[in-house]
């Protein structure tokens, strides 16, 4: 075979790749990003070089939300230094393999096939796809391993949790006759949603966040004056200013300081993270709240976009207790350069050329969903295995997982790319919709009275949205 | 016959010609299909041609000749 057919037999594929070294003494498991791959073998960029002669156990995640990893066994065959434009180092590797179960030659054939197909044999050859997969590969190169933040987690407790949500609901029939273009049947299998609750004029997120504080101050039987913070996370905010925490605060007749922080579905973990560090730092109780009226109070252009949401409000008390550790890791994570894939104006803002122009002053989400799941494959399993990692437990010791539910297309390829059973997630997004920041607590409060989870229950809370942004916890009820 | 159909259903709802429905092009990155309507587009096919298409096979469904593939299997259609 020439030097060139072989060159064309390579399928340049940006694929999350994780290894491990079967040689003694080095078990240790790394991460890698696929430059290419054939039937034979695979070139991957790793952070940690291995020697040539060394065998290694491979898993390949493709982009494909419906295929599961693939386990392979390999031999380094070739190492060399990859670009180092400031970065730290890395390290291109040749793995050639030496080992693929039967089960999932035709699975790898499947995707070889497809991945070839999608990119086109005239297009490997055109110098313009190897700029841009090369372009790619730095970028992934330049995030990975995945930076979050790393919070050594106060002893807290979550001592009253609380949801409200509006009586109004609207369903999919009835959005069908508000003149979205569709049929109800389609809403609910392209989403996965069935219906939503819906904010009256009245029910600011202002008014729905003291309607959870007041459910917490009465549970806990606390006088207002005990707290030390007020924490708002809402979607989006009732109005420029003022903040909508100090609306909050006024309803509650407390005194204490009241702010907003806003991260989008990520905020509610966001304001934990700030309220932990708070209380590391001498502080006792502080209301953690998150409200969302995206649904109700937006322009969707896209009426397709206006049925993805729900409104809804959520939170906690927050309390120093030095006998708890009810949060045992705490991590967020953001990606600004998708800051325009899922995006929404104020009248004045400077809109992206990247924003079609139908969209001006209306909610937008790119219709390129190729950029949602692949960020995923990028960063979630990494960032999961971290937090996990932090709080010292396994995937298997974890109770019950909440993922981040913005749609059922969503849920379902992160539950495939973390590899978690179905019977542990919770879903209430037929119920609900997307609550934005709100969904974690009100998912919480959910499944504890419904007896779903119990004390003493360890859980996994994931989210992600617009930014991009990413948050997650492990929880010990 | 078949693959006549599915054209014209995709022509159809996506409001272009049927020339312009060749087996290569891609529902969402050159049709601009969303979410929803990609959706609806399978339905329209399961409708037409009484199967039934499961989301996970949906997905794998990018191209005309993608979809035209998998419904002469599914319908039986020999070459």
């Amino acid at each position: 075979m020439s030097k060139n057919q072989r060159e064309l037999d390579r399928t340049p594929a940006v694929l999350n790749t994780t290894y491990e070294s079967l040689d003694l003494g080095r078990r240790e498991l790394f991460r890698a990003i696929t430059k290419d791959i054939t039937r034979k073998g695979i070139c991957i960029l790793s952070e940690k070089a291995l020697s040539p002669g060394e065998q290694i156990s491979l898993k390949v995640a493709f982009l494909d939300p419906t295929v599961k990893v693939i386990p392979l066994i390999g031999k380094v065959v070739w190492k060399n230094n990859w670009m180092n434009d400031g970065m730290d180092p890395k390290f291109l590797m040749g793995i050639e393999f030496t080992g693929l179960k039967e089960s999932f030659r035709s699975t790898l054939d499947f995707y070889m096939e497809r991945l070839t197909q999608s990119i086109g044999m005239e297009d490997i050859a055109d110098c313009k796809i190897q700029e841009r997969l090369n372009n790619r590969l730095a970028s992934a190169g330049k995030s990975f391993p995945v930076q979050m933040t790393h919070l050594k987690m106060p002893p807290v407790k979550m001592a009253s949790i609380a949801q409200y949500v509006p009586e109004q609901v609207i369903t999919n029939q009835d959005l069908v006759n508000r003149g979205l273009n569709t049929t109800e049947k389609t809403i609910e299998r392209a989403l996965g949603a069935v219906e939503r609750r819906v904010a009256q004029s009245y029910e600011s997120n202002a008014h729905m966040m003291a309607m959870v504080a007041k459910k917490i101050l009465k549970d806990t039987s606390l006088d207002v004056s005990q707290l030390d913070r007020i924490i708002c996370s809402s979607d989006p905010q009732d109005t420029v200013v003022p903040n909508t925490a100090v609306v909050v605060q006024r309803l509650l007749d407390a005194r204490c300081p009241a702010f907003d922080v806003q991260m989008s579905c990520v905020g509610w973990l966001c304001a934990v993270e700030l309220a932990s560090r708070c209380i590391a730092t001498g502080e006792k109780r502080i209301l953690v709240l998150s409200s969302s009226t995206i649904g109700s109070r937006l322009f969707f252009y896209n009426s397709m976009h206006r049925a993805i949401f729900g409104d809804g409000a959520g939170g906690i008390l927050l309390e120093a207790d030095p006998n708890a550790s009810q949060i045992l890791s705490l991590g967020l994570w953001s990606d600004g350069s998708y800051n325009d894939k899922i995006y929404a104006p104020y009248s004045w803002s400077n809109i992206p050329d990247s924003i079609p122009k139908e969209y001006k002053n209306s909610f937008f989400m790119s219709p390129a969903q190729e950029d949602f799941f692949a960020t995923m494959d990028f960063n979630l399993l990494p960032f999961c295995e971290q937090l996990w990692n932090d709080a010292g437990v396994s995937k298997s010791d974890i109770d019950c997982f909440i993922l981040h539910q913005p749609s059922m297309p969503l849920f379902e390829h992160s539950i495939k790319s973390l590899d978690v059973p179905r019977s542990k997630t919770l879903d209430y997004y037929s119920k609900y919709g997307n609550l934005v920041s709100a969904e974690i607590p009100v998912y919480i409060d959910e499944a504890i009275r419904s007896g779903r989870i119990k004390q003493g229950d360890t859980i996994f809370a994931l989210t992600y949205g617009a930014g991009f942004t990413m948050g997650g916890a492990v929880i010990r009820l | 016959m078949t693959s006549k159909k599915i054209k014209e259903i995709i022509a159809e709802m996506f409001k272009i010609k049927i020339e312009e429905v060749v087996p290569q092009k891609r529902l969402v990155e050159d049709f601009g299909a969303d979410s929803l309507r990609k959706v609806e587009c399978i339905m329209k096919i399961e409708e037409v041609f009484s199967i039934e298409i499961s989301d996970d096979e949906a997905k794998r469904l990018v191209t005309i000749e993608d979809i035209i593939n998998y419904v002469e299997r599914k319908i039986g259609v020999v070459n």
